[in-house]
């Protein structure tokens, strides 16, 4: 799912290359390609809540090859996602008068772990994906506020990078229902969660969910400009994935959860062309692709995003028969 | 009365017993298919004591005026046999001329050609007859008018498969195209794999690229100008035809014999029929075709086009011609996406009237509707919604054309147009639906133009073609125009208009003019330049073009496109041969592109998405065509370079359009083995376009993401491919009333898995690692039809 802008624009196969497909004249096919060799960019990637947990902000670097980046210190190589972290930056961030320094995460954390109803049972140390390990630095408090403008300074090799942020008001999820599907061919039937919110008439609102659920980039976004105030049962598990058919419809008696954010414009701009770089296909029946638009200074990729969230979660259940 | 005043009278009596000496007279007429009826346009009439000679017009008119006397008039047009007749022109008169079809090259008949390129001064003209479309062998195996042009010189395509013609560096929407004088908004069926011109139901196509004569104008880059066949005016006729992705069926006859006639002509594809027994228990467990379990047989895709023409004969002078079009696509994919079906259609209507007003004056009176819309209805959840656009034209011509005198014709004349945009409205689908009803403003405009054009002979060695057209553009409310800060990212007021208020208003002249020099019998030199205007946009964001994709007028923001182009050519004859090698430059101002990540969805401010800036382009092109014999067709070669230079876009340098196909060389040929028996084939060798890939990979929320630091920064590898076809005809057919013919055709004959998109993308099993991939469309793709006439 997508907002409407996106799905309409969306035209991610032709039906004769589909037909094609299907008789097996066309086919897609990897392609040796390098990019031509240039200098790695700072991203950085900032994220403000209102949950009770810190303010984030991951500082990695950008590569010119496909080629996975394996950090030098062995007992971290195998955590990394291919991409070098940052971790000798003065990162700060300012919101009412207060200057906050984000320090780099720790390595490990306690994860909670939960049975199948979703209760927590038990606690165990892991490495933190969000830790300093990937480039993270965090605020020592939840420093989140609707409604207040957050700026972000990072000092990186005597560049000074800056952005800014403001935290829009706080949207609740008031109930979720699960809605029938019949499921496509040599599918199983399967239930999907569907969320009901009142969005604001009186203000432009825009919304990025995050979900769980494998196989896909648990992502879509949603603009008020075409719906009306009261969302009554809107699905947003299908996520993005290169490959056309896949859902990240989750499983019946799997645990699953929504957040959604209420996000600034530039965010939801940035998400739009993310989403589109998941669906790009080289310009023929799409635009031509091109970078998200970083509302970051000074040439460093990436998005300050300071959003408030609302939460829901629970246990898929299973079709009755 | 003295010997000087019996001289006097003497040669007074002289001259006015002899009033032929000094007295002109003007032969004109109409030619016809001696079998059919049918007007035949380009046909050559020529005195052969004096050499003078005219073409027939688009109606098959013709006019020449000379000295009176006795004559021999020849007349001849390829695929038919040669006429000739001796003619007593005492005053003027009006001989009508049939020719007689030649039913195959290897009846020994003399056929001449047309008018020879070294004669005319027109650049950059192509003519097709649909029997040379026919011999072309396409993907799908359907004869189609825009792939055939594609294999002409300065004629590109971006994309395997796609129907779009880029002409000498121009976008596909800069294109006027024609059907019977109506535009033709969306010229393609299925995302542009079919074109929705029924070659079975047209007389000719004639195409200007880039400098066209002043009657033609709203467009850049090239005139496309079609006509529908009249029909049979002396039997009635059927043929149908069968093939894997289409069937087809045609009747014509006469109405009233000799004086009205009819023709009806139909196509339906089936693609999505195919589709649905091939996902079916067919498909999946008989054929064991792969990557069939994800599909379904619940898919409902088609499309058809309608063309029917009706012709009335008033008397001699007055002929009525009445002429619609019909086309619809329907798109409606279970197993791509249950939720969406997405139609879009065109509709023409044609309404025209010639007279004969005088031996040396022709004139065309046109009336004429054009529809462009679509439908993209979207049911997923709550959101179901309706989302339509359309853009009507309708229009007015009157053309006046006086063959002043052998060396002079003078053609003037006067267009307007009415155009009536909806860009997009949306409706909720159903009563549940959370979509809220909007609409962007609808827009109204008026074009109008004026000119006048000259066919003047200078010398038997200078003909000097030469024009001026003047056109006005108006933009009328009622509709809200915004006014932003310097960089379009904030409205800072805005003014409503009435309905009828104009708006604003451009206008401009555009002086066309063409030179023809004639060094021999056999070789000539041309030059020509013309300029251009556009009033009309098309927004469109991806190569191809899409049936969702809008058109919109010039407004105080968005400018209209306007092109300057010179060209210069050398043109010769080697025997049967016709050689030309032209150059072409060519400037356009107010091009169009989108920002980065431009949203064209539905957007009340869609300007602050648009960019416009300059274009160049230039060029060589050469080709050799054969157009009778045996062995026909030709071969075809550019070499060119377009250049785009937008601010804002690519960071203000120049960047080269996907379609700045470097080399593009195209040979098809066709020859007749027998009667029964004819061989075609075609090969394509062309440079790639270009395309934007990204230079940086990074992470952000748990994948990896491109980026693009410059537009189209990558050319595509070589592309390349050999088709053929036979077509066999029953021997059967010379003697029974029912004739027959199969066409068996190979696409892409060594099966080379040529690029058709080019892309990176995350990986599926881990999205923050990335690949490139390519994407082949056709292999080696067979391809029979069958065909029936009577």
């Amino acid at each position: 799912m997508s907002t409407i802008k996106s799905v309409t624009v969306s035209l991610k196969l032709n039906y004769i290359t589909l037909f094609l497909t299907i008789l097996g004249f066309s086919c897609t096919e990897p392609y040796e390609l390098e990019f031509p060799q240039s200098t790695p960019k700072l991203v950085i990637e900032g994220t403000v809540t209102n949950l009770n947990q810190p303010a984030k902000v991951r500082l990695t670097l950008s590569k010119s090859t496909f080629r996975p980046v394996v950090n030098d210190q062995s007992s971290e190589s195998y955590l990394s996602d291919g991409f070098e972290a940052v971790k000798d930056a003065t990162v700060l961030i300012k919101y009412n008068d207060i200057v906050d320094t984000l320090q780099l995460a720790p390595d490990s954390v306690f994860v909670y772990q939960r049975d199948l109803e979703g209760n927590i049972y038990d606690s165990v140390l892991l490495p933190n994906r969000s830790g300093g390990a990937y480039g993270y630095y965090q605020s020592r408090n939840n420093i989140g506020f609707p409604g207040t403008l957050y700026i972000l300074e990072v000092l990186w090799n005597g560049k000074l990078y800056t952005s800014q942020s403001r935290m829009p008001q706080a949207v609740s999820i008031d109930s979720v229902t699960y809605v029938y599907t019949q499921g496509e061919m040599g599918k199983p039937d399967y239930y999907l969660p569907h969320i009901w919110f009142r969005d604001n008439p009186a203000t432009t609102d825009f919304y990025l969910f995050k979900t769980s659920g494998g196989g896909v980039w648990g992502r879509a976004i949603l603009s008020d400009k075409f719906i009306s105030n009261e969302i009554t049962g809107l699905n947003v598990f299908r996520g993005e994935s290169p490959n056309w058919w896949m859902t990240g419809y989750p499983q019946s008696g799997a645990y699953y959860s929504i957040e959604m954010h209420s996000i600034p414009s530039e965010a939801f701009e940035y998400y739009r062309a993310l989403i589109s770089q998941f669906r790009n296909d080289g310009g023929v029946y799409t635009p031509s692709p091109a970078s998200p638009p970083t509302n970051i200074s000074n040439g460093a990729l990436g998005l300050l995003m300071a959003s408030t969230v609302a939460i829901v979660s629970g246990i898929m259940p299973y079709p009755d028969f | 009365m003295n010997y000087f005043q019996h001289c006097i009278l003497a040669l007074i009596f002289y001259c006015c017993a002899n009033p032929i000496l000094s007295q002109k007279a003007t032969l004109y007429g109409i030619v016809r298919d001696a079998k059919t009826g049918e007007t035949l346009p380009g046909a050559n009439v020529i005195i052969n004591e004096t050499s003078q000679g005219a073409t027939t017009n688009g109606y098959g008119y013709y006019s020449l005026t000379t000295l009176a006397g006795k004559y021999v008039i020849h007349c001849s047009y390829v695929g038919y046999e040669a006429f000739q007749a001796t003619v007593e022109l005492t005053s003027s008169r009006q001989m009508d001329i049939t020719l007689v079809p030649v039913e195959s090259v290897l009846d020994e008949v003399v056929v001449t050609a047309t008018k020879l390129i070294t004669e005319t001064a027109h650049t950059g003209k192509v003519n097709l007859a649909p029997a040379q479309i026919k011999t072309i062998t396409t993907a799908a195996g359907e004869s189609d008018i825009l792939k055939t042009l594609q294999l002409m010189p300065g004629i590109q395509s971006a994309n395997e498969g796609a129907s779009n013609l880029y002409v000498r560096g121009g976008s596909f929407d800069q294109n006027l195209i024609l059907l019977d004088e109506a535009p033709v908004y969306n010229p393609s069926h299925a995302l542009g794999f079919f074109s929705t011109f029924n070659t079975d139901a047209l007389k000719s196509v004639e195409v200007f690229k880039g400098v066209f004569p002043a009657r033609y104008g709203g467009k850049l880059s090239s005139v496309v100008d079609i006509s529908m066949r009249e029909g049979n005016y002396r039997e009635t006729k059927v043929n149908a035809g069968i093939g894997l992705i289409s069937s087809k069926l045609g009747i014509e006859g006469p109405l009233k014999k000799e004086s009205a006639s009819y023709i009806i002509s139909g196509r339906y594809s089936y693609a999505g029929h195919t589709l649905n027994v091939l996902g079916g228990d067919i498909g999946r467990d008989l054929l064991s075709l792969p990557g069939l379990n994800n599909f379904s047989d619940n898919n409902n895709i088609w499309f058809f086009d309608l063309n029917a023409k009706a012709n009335f004969r008033l008397n001699q002078r007055n002929h009525l011609y009445v002429s619609t079009y019909n086309g619809h696509d329907y798109f409606y994919c279970f197993s791509l996406n249950n939720a969406n079906v997405l139609q879009w259609g065109n509709h023409t209507s044609t309404i025209r009237w010639n007279h004969i007003f005088s031996e040396k004056t022709f004139v065309n009176l046109t009336v004429y509707n054009s529809l462009y819309r679509y439908k993209y209805s979207i049911a997923q959840d709550i959101r179901n919604f309706h989302w339509t656009s359309a853009i009507r034209e309708t229009g007015v011509k009157a053309d006046i054309v006086n063959y002043l005198n052998p060396q002079f014709t003078l053609r003037s004349g006067l267009a307007a147009q009415n155009r009536y945009f909806s860009p997009g409205v949306i409706k909720p689908a159903s009563a549940n639906s959370i979509t809220k009803p909007f609409s962007l403003d609808n827009k109204n405009s008026i074009e109008t133009a004026l000119y006048s054009e000259a066919e003047h002979t200078l010398s038997r060695y200078l003909n000097f073609n030469y024009g001026i057209r003047y056109s006005m553009f108006l933009n009328l409310g009622e509709g809200t125009v915004f006014s932003y800060n310097s960089d379009y990212s904030q409205v800072v007021d805005s003014t409503t208009f009435a309905k009828n208020q104009i708006i604003n208003h451009y206008q401009g002249l555009e002086p066309r003019m063409s030179l023809l020099v004639k060094l021999s019998q056999k070789n000539s030199l041309k030059f020509a330049y013309a300029n251009t205007r556009q009033y009309l946009h098309l927004l469109s964001n991806s190569t191809v073009g899409l049936p969702t994709d809008t058109w919109l007028p010039p407004d105080k923001h968005v400018k209209p496109q306007s092109s300057n182009q010179v060209v210069g050519g050398i043109y010769t004859l080697l025997g049967e041969i016709e050689i030309s090698i032209e150059s072409y430059f060519k400037q356009m101002s107010n091009i169009l592109d989108f920002r980065d990540n431009a949203d064209l969805f539905m957007n009340q401010h869609i300007e602050t998405q648009i960019l416009q800036g300059k274009g160049k382009s230039y060029g060589v092109e050469l080709l050799a065509e054969k157009k009778q014999g045996r062995i026909s067709g030709w071969i075809g070669y550019t070499w060119a370079r377009t250049f785009y230079k937008i601010p804002g876009i690519n960071n203000g340098k120049p960047y080269s359009p996907r379609y700045d196909i470097r080399h593009n060389l195209s040979a098809t040929g066709s020859y007749e083995f027998s009667k029964q028996l004819t061989f075609s084939s075609t090969f394509k060798l062309a440079s790639g376009g270009f395309i934007t890939l990204p230079e940086q990979i990074f992470v952000i929320d748990g994948a990896a993401f491109f980026h693009y630091p410059s537009r189209n920064n990558y050319k595509l590898p070589l592309y390349h491919r050999l088709d053929c076809s036979a077509i066999y005809r029953s021997k059967k057919n010379e003697h029974r009333k029912i004739k027959s013919e199969w066409v068996f055709s190979v696409y892409n004959l060594y099966n080379r898995k040529n690029i058709y998109s080019l892309f990176v993308r995350q990986n599926p099993d881990n999205f923050t690692s990335a690949s490139a991939y390519k994407m082949s469309l056709f292999g080696i793709t067979p391809n029979i039809a069958y065909s029936i006439m009577f």
